[in-house]
Parts: structure tokens; C-alpha cells; sequence
């Protein structure tokens, strides 16, 4: 297993929708590679900050409104879509943040009250959307990391690898060559 | 009589030598320590150092002095002044191992050498506004003072410790740690507007000095290069981006005091146009990114997400729909939710 497959999976360790196969490759791997074990004890921290956290009932009318919009065709964030390279950049950019930066603030925000709402049949879930959005402030997070490099060189190479971070699943993303070799 | 004469003259030029050498720099003000230290540490017309330096750098809990550092990374930098070169070689573990960062005054080629796959961005893409460019020092000192505090030693190089503070509460300080002979930043600390330490960074070694290897800062033959998919237009000013963009941006009421528009740019990505309007203060930058919505999307909500390197965000639709937007800036999220507010 690589560190971007157990990275995908460690988020799902709790939740009960692994395979015990599946949960034996993650362990396995997470107790060989310390960045990976690193992700999973701020996730495991992450969950505890949202345990923390008092869960308002929602308005039963507000969940057909919310089904609805779960039902749509899979859109990005907003409800714009998006060109699959820079949808890469922000599953990384998002990874990285929620790696290096400390992702217990959501809980503060107005729109991760840990409401469950079952996924809709075909279509994705209300938690991927979330997740989606959430990416796509990643992703602009590389874009505001760009700008501040050019502010002053006190910062810039902090901020050259912040974006790098960023850019580094474009790499992996398999995004179609375009200015050849070098 | 004559070497009596000529002991003197040596003693004379001697005492004279150590008066002014450790000096000079210290007799500058600590602006004109701060100016040439930012020349030295950057890529452009004014730099001619070249160093080859390790350096660590560290980040810390932006919202807690208890937490400690939450990450580490090492890193080589190597820098060709008079080219207008730079190589960062990244050494720590995670995701940034095995990349070579690769800078030119044109472009940015971020290499994975394991992979041998570069992908490239121009280095001017976020430039911002002229004006903002010519005026950057005078914009830092509008909102920061500058104050020598004391001396240290970095990497076996004496320093001068120069202070960076905001003249209003809420904004930034930086405390560099200044090569009192080349004038380089060799040790960096950066709190944000709540004081917290966010980030650190300072080198462990240092020459002036690179190796001779010239194909040290290209790319070696063979590395496939992908353009950077998103494109991203110069910085425009604000009357321009609707032209360039497709719709109108919504201008902020209120900024944080102190931040000027340094440009706007228009992001495209695929299907998705993006215009990023930035604002500079002349050390701390802030983002507002403005998307149009897709009719039928749900406004109302908003996330508050941490950024890099200690910067704060803050993401929402706007009621109504129409408008998606995100902020993002080192500063406190008050004076985000302030800009959010003048954006109806």
C-alpha cells in the first residue's frame, strides 16, 4: 500500500466502512511510515475536536432541500465543475492542509455541525460535497501561497513549499504533457 | 625612527580597521539593514549573492503557544545571484521528499526527481500592480518599523537582530536575523496578528559560495515538463478584470488598515474562471477569491479553513447565490469577517 492510497483510507478508519482487509493494510502501513502515522494521530484528533462539539438538530425541513442538492449531477463545491487536473491539485492542497495545519478549526464553522444525512442513491454523498468545497479552499490556498511568495523574500521559500506542496499530486496526476522533454 | 613611524601607521590603520568594519552595517538604519536584506534574499536585479545554505524550517500551532511545532522540513537552497538562479533541494521526510524546486526569472520548475517529472509555472505569473512593485518598500514602512534589537550568531555568522513590528495591533511581526556582512537573512521568526509564533526558519550551514556543476539549475535531458494547467493572467487593475474575467468582481468595502489592491489577477482552470483580487500591506498578504455560482447552488454557509503557514480562511456563498467567495490572509479572522461583511 502507498501513502497516498493509506491517505485516502485513514480518514475511513473510524467509520466503519472499510474491510477488514482493508483496515489490516492501513494499520500495517501506518505503523511502518511515520508521515502516515502522523496524519492518522492529527485525524484521530481532528475527530475528537468534532466529538467535542455539541450537534444542533437540523430542521427536518431543511433535509429534502439538502437531498436535492446531493442529487444533482457531481459538481464541485459551489455547484460548478471541474477540470479534473485542478481537482487533483486541490484533493492535494487539502491533504496537505489537513496534515500540516491543523483541520480541528472546522468545527468552528457553521457548516460542520457532524449532521448525518445518508447518501442518496447515485449520487454523492452530502459528505463528499462537503468534502469538495472544502478542497476547493485548498485549492485556492495554493493560490494565495503563490501570492504571498512574491510579497516579501522574508517568507518565500516557506511559501515556495507551501505551494509546492500543493503542486506535488499534479505531478502524480498524470496531466497530459504539454512542453515536451527537456 | 622610521619604523617607529611605520608601527604607528600600522597600528593606526588597524584600530581604524576595527572601528569601522564591525560597524558599518550597524551605522546603516535599520530600514536600510531591512531593504538590503530583502535584495538579498530575493531573486532580481539587485542580487548578487550567491550561497549555498541548509536551512530547517518549522511550523507551529498559529493559534496556541502550548503546541509546539507541528512540522518540520529541511531543505537546501542554493542561489546563483548573478544568473538569477535558485535550486531548493527539500530533504525532509512527507510529501516534499525528493523534490527539487528549480527558479529562473522566468519560470518555476518544480521537479519530482524520482518520478523525473517537472511541472512549470511562470515565476512572474503573480506579480503584482506596478505601482505596488515600485512602491513595496515604502508601503512596509507606511505599516511596519523596523528596530535593530541586539546581535547573534547563525550558522557561525555574526548577525544583527532586526525587528519588524506593525504599527497597528492585530498585524504580523517578524523578528530576521541579518548576516551583519552580507546583509542575508539567515534566521527568520514569524508571529501572526495574535503573536503566536506561526513559522521559523533558519539555516544550519552556510557558504557563499556554489558549486561550479552549471547544470546544477536546469533540468537534467530526459525530464518530461507539464505546464502548471492553471493559467493565470498578470495582475490587472480593478477596472480590467471584468473585460478579461466574464463577470463584474465585487470590490471589499473594508480592508484590514494599512492593505493596499496590489493587482487583480483571473485564474482559469478547465471550465472554471476564478479572479483572485490581492491586497499587501507591504509584509502580509490577503486573498479574496470570487467564483460566479452555478444557478440552483445554496448559499448561506460557511467554513472557516486553516491555510498555509499560518494564514487563516474563510469560505462562503453569498445569500442569494450568484457569488462564491473565499478569503484567505495572515491576519486575524476578525479582520476576515469584517471584509466578508462589506461584501454585500
Amino acid at each position: 500500500m502507498t501513502c497516498r492510497q493509506a491517505r485516502c483510507l485513514i480518514y475511513e478508519l473510524e467509520d466503519a466502512t472499510l474491510a477488514p482487509a482493508e483496515i489490516a493494510d492501513v494499520r500495517a502501513h501506518v505503523a511502518a511510515c511515520g508521515p502516515c502515522a502522523r496524519d492518522l494521530r492529527q485525524w484521530e484528533r481532528i475527530r475528537e475536536g468534532f466529538a467535542a462539539v455539541s450537534r444542533p438538530t437540523l430542521p427536518r425541513s431543511v433535509v429534502p432541500a439538502v437531498m436535492q442538492e446531493a442529487a444533482k449531477p457531481r459538481r464541485f463545491g459551489y455547484g460548478f465543475t471541474l477540470h479534473p487536473v485542478f481537482r487533483a491539485a486541490v484533493v492535494v492542497g487539502a491533504l496537505a492542509l489537513l496534515a500540516g495545519t491543523g483541520l480541528w478549526m472546522l468545527p468552528r464553522g457553521g457548516d460542520h455541525s457532524g449532521v448525518e444525512i445518508p447518501p442518496p442513491l447515485g449520487g454523492p454523498s452530502v459528505r463528499q460535497l462537503e468534502r469538495d468545497k472544502e478542497l476547493k479552499v485548498a485549492m485556492l490556498g495554493r493560490e494565495h501561497a503563490l501570492f504571498a511568495r512574491g510579497g516579501t523574500a522574508l517568507d518565500r521559500t516557506l511559501w515556495t513549499a507551501a505551494a509546492a506542496e500543493a503542486n506535488v499530486e499534479l505531478l502524480k496526476a498524470g496531466a497530459a504533457p504539454t512542453s515536451g522533454r527537456r | 625612527m622610521r619604523f617607529r613611524a611605520a608601527r604607528s601607521a600600522v597600528w593606526g590603520g588597524l584600530l581604524l580597521a576595527i572601528a569601522t568594519t564591525p560597524t558599518w552595517a550597524q551605522a546603516r538604519s535599520p530600514l536600510d539593514v531591512l531593504r538590503e536584506a530583502l535584495r538579498s534574499g530575493a531573486l532580481g536585479p539587485a542580487t548578487v549573492l550567491s550561497y549555498t545554505a541548509t536551512c530547517e524550517a518549522e511550523t507551529h500551532d498559529p493559534f496556541s503557544s502550548v503546541t509546539g511545532v507541528t512540522g518540520r522540513t529541511r531543505y537546501v537552497e542554493r542561489v546563483d545571484g548573478p544568473r538569477q538562479r535558485r535550486r531548493i533541494d527539500y530533504q525532509a521526510p512527507g510529501q516534499l521528499l525528493n523534490i527539487v524546486v528549480l527558479e529562473d526569472p522566468t519560470s518555476i520548475y518544480q521537479w519530482d526527481t524520482q518520478r523525473g517529472i517537472a511541472i512549470r509555472q511562470d515565476n512572474n505569473a503573480c506579480a503584482m500592480l506596478p505601482s505596488i512593485e515600485r512602491d513595496r518598500l515604502a508601503i512596509l514602512s507606511e505599516n511596519y518599523t523596523a528596530s535593530i534589537v541586539g546581535k547573534s550568531t547563525v550558522a557561525g555568522r555574526p548577525c544583527l537582530i532586526v525587528e519588524v513590528m506593525p504599527v497597528r495591533q492585530g498585524n504580523p511581526w517578524r523578528r530576521i536575523y541579518v548576516d551583519r556582512d552580507k546583509l542575508l537573512p539567515l534566521r527568520t521568526e514569524n508571529a501572526n496578528g495574535a503573536g503566536f509564533l506561526t513559522h521559523s526558519m533558519a539555516v544550519v550551514d552556510i557558504s557563499y559560495s556554489i558549486p561550479g556543476d552549471p547544470g546544477m539549475f536546469q533540468l537534467p535531458p530526459g525530464t518530461i515538463v507539464r505546464d502548471d494547467p492553471v493559467e493565470r493572467s498578470v495582475a490587472l487593475p480593478m477596472n480590467r478584470l471584468e473585460e478579461k474575467a466574464g463577470f463584474a468582481p465585487i470590490a471589499p468595502g473594508y480592508v484590514p488598515a494599512g492593505y493596499r489592491f496590489a493587482g487583480g489577477q483571473v485564474i482559469r482552470a478547465g471550465d472554471s474562471t476564478v479572479i483572485h483580487l490581492m491586497y499587501f500591506d507591504g509584509m502580509s498578504t490577503v486573498s479574496l477569491f470570487e467564483e460566479l455560482v452555478a444557478p440552483g447552488a445554496r448559499g448561506g454557509g460557511q467554513d472557516w479553513m486553516p491555510g498555509e503557514v499560518g494564514a487563516s480562511g474563510l469560505s462562503w456563498v453569498a445569500p442569494g447565490g450568484a457569488v462564491a467567495f473565499t478569503l484567505i490572509g495572515d491576519v486575524l479572522p476578525q479582520e476576515l469577517e469584517k471584509v466578508k461583511g462589506s461584501l454585500r
